[in-house]
């Protein structure tokens, strides 16, 4: 059976699994033939399926977690490592001045909806607990950490052109998902902090590190990574698949030049330049001309000039080929 | 009808047509003013067993007992500017106030006078309940009511009674007297600092009737209203500031100094910089782009008015920068957002001296 984006369990597994799944229907006499994907999203309530009310997922018991590791205290939270039902996972416990009822009720409505588990290229949120003053949000733990940590961070791994590029094409695929979900997760900010690096060094967006709408507001930790429209207007009134886009060209210059992007400036200086005065990253010339056009095009100044994520998946994998 | 000068001009057929139309637009205006008769009608019906019955006679019309006195406003000074401008902004704040609970005052007599709405604003302001019926019809029931909000009134105000007979009473109010309603809508706005400047030295004139030996005898006396704005901003404890303020006027330079050189050094990063504490952070957008240097975020631009045009959206730059402070785990600031707009000098120094305290040692 397959699900919408035509896919079978079989193209979903890992090889070595699918193999052995193969095999094993094979054996068993089950028909190998793709049974077409059927929307039945129509069937019922219209909005069951979608509406995060109406989900039963209501979130587990925060005893159920054994957290062992205090990882760090960053200005959204803090974040633990520990397990739960014997798995690795990192706790990210919100960081709030004090926890409303509202907030509550908001945290039920939005951590649904990131629980994302059919992508690859997403990493999703597995469970939350919900107990105010305690709002936690429970991903499966990544031992490399974040993509930022691999480029800057002190990993050992050692990230090739090729494997650059495997990033970059991991990620594009991620954000092309995403941004075929209707409605589109708001709040969602893509930075090399928010990209997650696999064991087996795929790169997934971290759902974890969406922004709930109660959390933080009025405040941008990471502006070198958004447009300058995103800095400016209310996320309702710009183009957000062309802002993302903006941040995705800000990740390839990263990948490219391996360098943090404004590193010399503190947020508000960087967020103010880009905003006011016009500053935007400059392409090294040691930079092959392929990417820089690619970087150039994507961070278009007129955000309905960018392309769009499923147009430049096929460039990056041509230029993987080279 | 048929006098319309195109109905010449047309042909026959398409003249009727016009005419039943023009007949159907004047039908339809006719019933809606008989309905607006009606509603007005209506509206009478329900509201006048409520109110009370003024007479609307002169001093004259009272009998009066012997040395008794009444006082009626001069009609001259219900159109005196200020005092429309008091009663003006006593509505707005009024209206404020009891914006969440979706009730509109337009009248400061007639809204007042039933002790409904007083209710409601003593219980706002206060935050206590006041245990009376809801809605009472009965001129009795009314002045029972009016009596325990009063008295609650009084007793948050600490006045004692006999100054307050002189003031406002249950009957004052009760029988609408714009003077006596003002008195205490002032003493309201005073005691719970609201945020408005009540306009200064308002007076109204009175007209005095005593009856001496069975004789009326007018006399014009001048109310005061409001007097002298004492120190608005200033309300709360006594701290640092205030002692600096009335016995080292000297030092309060170099504390000015010492703040402006401290937040330049922020500012100067964002290319800003700023030479008088008083004026430059009243509007509270340098207060916003300081938190955001100091907590290392990046403030978006849609979220405060980085060129503030009314006293509005100033109040919401610098209510966004105290939320602000308080997520960086600063005390709330003892400042109101409406001091510090109105470029009180204390307030703002204040706000600072907090933000300094916090950041000074971190050599940022």
């Amino acid at each position: 059976m397959a699900n919408k984006f035509d896919e079978t369990p079989l193209d979903k597994a890992t090889k070595r699994l699918a193999n052995i799944l193969k095999d094993r229907a094979v054996q068993l006499g089950q028909d190998l033939q793709k049974i077409p994907f059927k929307d039945r999203s129509w069937l019922g309530y219209k909005t069951r399926s979608r509406d995060a009310l109406l989900s039963r997922h209501t979130g587990i018991d925060i005893d159920q977690l054994s957290l062992t590791t205090h990882i760090a205290n960053t200005h959204s939270g803090e974040v633990w490592r520990g397990q739960w039902q014997k798995n690795d996972i990192v706790a990210k416990i919100l960081s709030l001045r004090e926890c409303t009822v509202r907030n509550s009720r908001d945290f039920q409505e939005e951590f649904p909806r990131l629980r994302i588990f059919n992508h690859p290229n997403i990493l999703p949120v597995l469970a939350c607990c919900n107990q105010p003053p305690n709002l936690v949000v429970i991903s499966q733990f990544m031992p490399y950490g974040s993509l930022f940590n691999v480029l800057h961070g002190e990993t050992g791994i050692v990230v090739d052109q090729n494997q650059a590029l495997r990033f970059a094409i991991d990620i594009a695929r991620g954000m092309e998902f995403l941004h075929t979900m209707e409605p589109a997760i708001p709040n969602l900010i893509l930075t090399s902090k928010h990209v997650m690096i696999d064991e087996d060094l795929t790169a997934r967006i971290n759902m974890g590190d969406y922004k709930f709408s109660f959390h933080e507001r009025g405040k941008l930790y990471a502006p070198a990574w958004m447009s300058p429209e995103a800095l400016q207007r209310r996320p309702e009134d710009i183009n957000l698949k062309a802002a993302d886009m903006w941040s995705f060209a800000v990740l390839l210059w990263e990948l490219e030049t391996r360098e943090v992007p404004h590193a010399e400036l503190s947020p508000m200086e960087t967020g103010m330049k880009i905003a006011m005065e016009g500053l935007r990253l400059s392409l090294p010339p040691g930079i092959s001309s392929h990417m820089a056009r690619l970087v150039k095009i994507c961070s278009n100044e007129e955000p309905g000039k960018r392309p769009k994520f499923d147009m430049i998946i096929p460039i990056l994998e041509k230029l993987k080929q080279k | 009808m048929a006098t319309s000068p195109t109905s010449t001009l047309t042909p026959k057929k398409k003249d009727e047509s016009f005419l039943d139309k023009l007949g159907g637009t004047l039908a339809r205006k006719k019933k809606a003013k008989e309905v607006s008769e009606l509603q007005e009608e209506g509206k009478h019906a329900i509201e006048a067993p409520t109110s009370p019955t003024v007479p609307d006679i002169g001093p004259e019309g009272y009998t009066l007992d012997e040395n008794e006195e009444r006082s009626m406003i001069e009609p001259q000074s219900r159109d005196d500017p200020k005092v429309r401008d008091l009663i003006k902004m006593l509505l707005d704040w009024i209206n404020d106030v009891l914006a969440d609970d979706r009730i509109i005052v337009k009248d400061i007599e007639e809204d007042l006078f039933d002790g409904q709405i007083l209710q409601k604003l003593i219980e706002k302001l206060a935050g206590l309940r006041v245990e009376v019926p809801e809605v009472t019809q009965s001129e009795q029931g009314q002045k029972q009511k009016l009596q325990i909000i009063l008295t609650v009134i009084n007793r948050i105000l600490q006045q004692s009674p006999p100054w307050t007979q002189s003031k406002w009473s249950v009957d004052s109010v009760h029988s609408k007297n714009l003077v006596a309603i003002l008195h205490l809508l002032v003493a309201l706005a005073r005691h719970f600092r609201a945020p408005i400047r009540l306009p200064e030295n308002v007076s109204v004139n009175l007209v005095v009737v005593t009856k001496r030996d069975g004789m009326l005898q007018p006399r014009r006396v001048a109310e005061d209203i409001t007097t002298v704005n004492e120190d608005i901003g200033a309300r709360f404890e006594r701290d640092a500031f205030d002692t600096l303020f009335d016995h080292a006027p000297d030092k309060l330079n170099l504390v000015k100094k010492t703040l402006v050189t401290f937040v330049n050094k922020q500012l100067m990063k964002i290319n800003l910089e700023v030479a008088d504490i008083e004026s430059q952070f009243h509007d509270g957008v340098h207060l916003v782009l300081l938190m955001g240097l100091l907590e290392g975020y990046f403030v978006p631009l849609y979220d405060f008015h980085l060129t503030p045009e009314d006293f509005d959206q100033k109040v919401h730059n610098v209510n966004f920068a105290f939320e602000l402070m308080q997520d960086a785990g600063l005390a709330k600031p003892k400042a109101r957002p409406e001091d510090v707009v109105n470029q009180d000098l204390k307030s703002t120094l204040r706000v600072l001296y907090n933000i300094f305290t916090k950041y000074k040692g971190q050599g940022l």
